[in-house]
């Protein structure tokens, strides 16, 4: 294999891993990626050191070692990306596709989107309100938590476009979800409805917080990849946090303002 | 009766996440399933006065039994079905209650709290590694080409 062939392979081979990564797949099914693909072209000493932050791949070739480094800034759930990529690795594996092609395909998924952005709102909605219904709310709370779900979905949406550090954007929905609970709930108090606000913000906030976050950094710990899974706990603690804060400081506010009635 | 709704209810919550999760369209629906399946197994058990741990870690096993067996089935990774399915049992409330327990200086309940989190996480965790262990046994025996990656 020429030296220019090996680094385009070893580079697909990273970038494969790095678009794992960023949809939320598990560390070793990405490190398994990488190794697979190299393996796939006659690559058998091949070492891939993976974490939540970046994807590291070294290869001995003919007396050389090559290493390439993929930086990761955030990480995403996203099911039809891994089930792409996974596909196309096997595609890889199993027949002499050339690696530019892999390359373009790769690069045609990670831009792929597959519901528009009113199938998400409408979504994290129903997602909020059967979740507000799972701890015991009644009808008012289920109209209240799709309504709030919503709101805090639209506008999680436009806060997304801009960069903004885990923990703002975090303490952002975290306000966004109290603050339209607290308006629903002042709403209905005018006539003279009373509802569970609790439930209500625990629905709005369902969308946010981090549950699997948390269960795959527990995952990840337990098969011994220890430095994600310190990694992804300390990335669920932050978002739990920013949320709390963003809630409490909302509720505070409101009682201070509005008095005793919510 | 009181079952039967608590699933539809998971049903429609697991279904919200495959899509704000960007499940693929074809899995949408399987893995909502699987989701209304683990919280009847976690209800269940709950009900016969199982600890929610205990009762967590018998739903996860229920998904991620069921995953497995549908990844096998219509050769998807089982990640696609058990992520949503999990959903409704996840500490995502649990671990919110323990943050907004210390900002409040209600140290008790965010210590109660944040371990039972914890545990809950741990338990899902287990499960999913005992499931996929099984599925992987499964699958070796009857597909022995490298579709799915076993770790040393």
């Amino acid at each position: 294999m020429q030296t220019k062939e090996l680094k385009e392979l070893i580079t697909f081979a990273s970038m494969a891993g790095r678009v794992m990564l960023e949809n939320g797949a598990e560390t070793y099914r990405v490190e398994g990626t990488i190794e697979r693909i190299l393996a796939a072209r006659g690559i058998s000493q091949s070492q891939s050191f993976v974490v939540p932050t970046g994807v590291f791949v070294s290869v001995t070739y003919d007396c050389q070692i090559y290493t390439t480094l993929e930086r990761v800034y955030r990480i995403q759930m996203d099911l039809m990306h891994i089930t792409k990529v996974n596909d196309l690795s096997r595609v890889f594996v199993e027949t002499d596709l050339t690696v530019e092609d892999a390359v373009t395909q790769l690069h045609s998924i990670e831009t792929s989107d597959q519901y528009g952005l009113k199938t998400r709102v409408l979504f994290a909605g129903i997602a909020g309100a059967f979740m507000a219904l799972l701890f015991k709310g009644g009808a008012l709370e289920f109209g209240g938590a799709f309504i709030t779900s919503v709101l805090v979905a639209l506008f999680m949406e436009i806060m997304n476009k801009k960069e903004l550090p885990v923990f703002i954007k975090s303490v952002i929905g975290g306000v966004a979800a109290a603050t339209f609970t607290v308006l629903y709930s002042w709403i209905l108090n005018c006539f003279n409805i009373n509802l569970v606000t609790a439930i209500v913000i625990i629905g709005a906030i369902q969308q946010l917080v981090p549950g699997v976050a948390l269960t795959n950094a527990v995952r990840d710990s337990i098969t011994g990849d220890y430095v994600s899974g310190i990694s992804r706990a300390t990335e669920a603690i932050i978002i739990a946090l920013g949320i709390a804060f963003g809630v409490g400081i909302v509720l505070q506010a409101s009682y201070n303002l509005l008095g005793g009635i919510l | 009766m009181t079952y039967f709704w608590s699933a539809i209810f998971a049903f429609f919550g697991t279904m919200g996440f495959t899509i704000l999760f960007n499940c693929p369209k074809k899995s949408v629906f399987k893995a909502s399933l699987i989701g209304a399946l683990g919280w009847t197994g976690y209800m269940l058990t709950v009900d016969s006065g199982q600890s929610v741990i205990t009762a967590t870690f018998v739903g996860a096993i229920t998904v991620g039994l069921i995953g497995e067996l549908f990844a096998n089935k219509f050769r998807s990774p089982a990640t696609i079905f058990i992520i949503p399915g999990i959903i409704p049992l996840v500490p995502g409330y649990g671990i919110y209650y323990t943050m907004i327990s210390i900002i409040t200086k209600d140290y008790n309940t965010a210590t109660t709290k944040g371990f039972e989190a914890l545990f809950v996480a741990l338990a899902i965790a287990t499960a999913l590694i005992i499931t996929s262990t099984v599925g992987r046994l499964i699958r070796n025996n009857k597909t022995s080409h490298i579709m799915y990656y076993t770790k040393s």
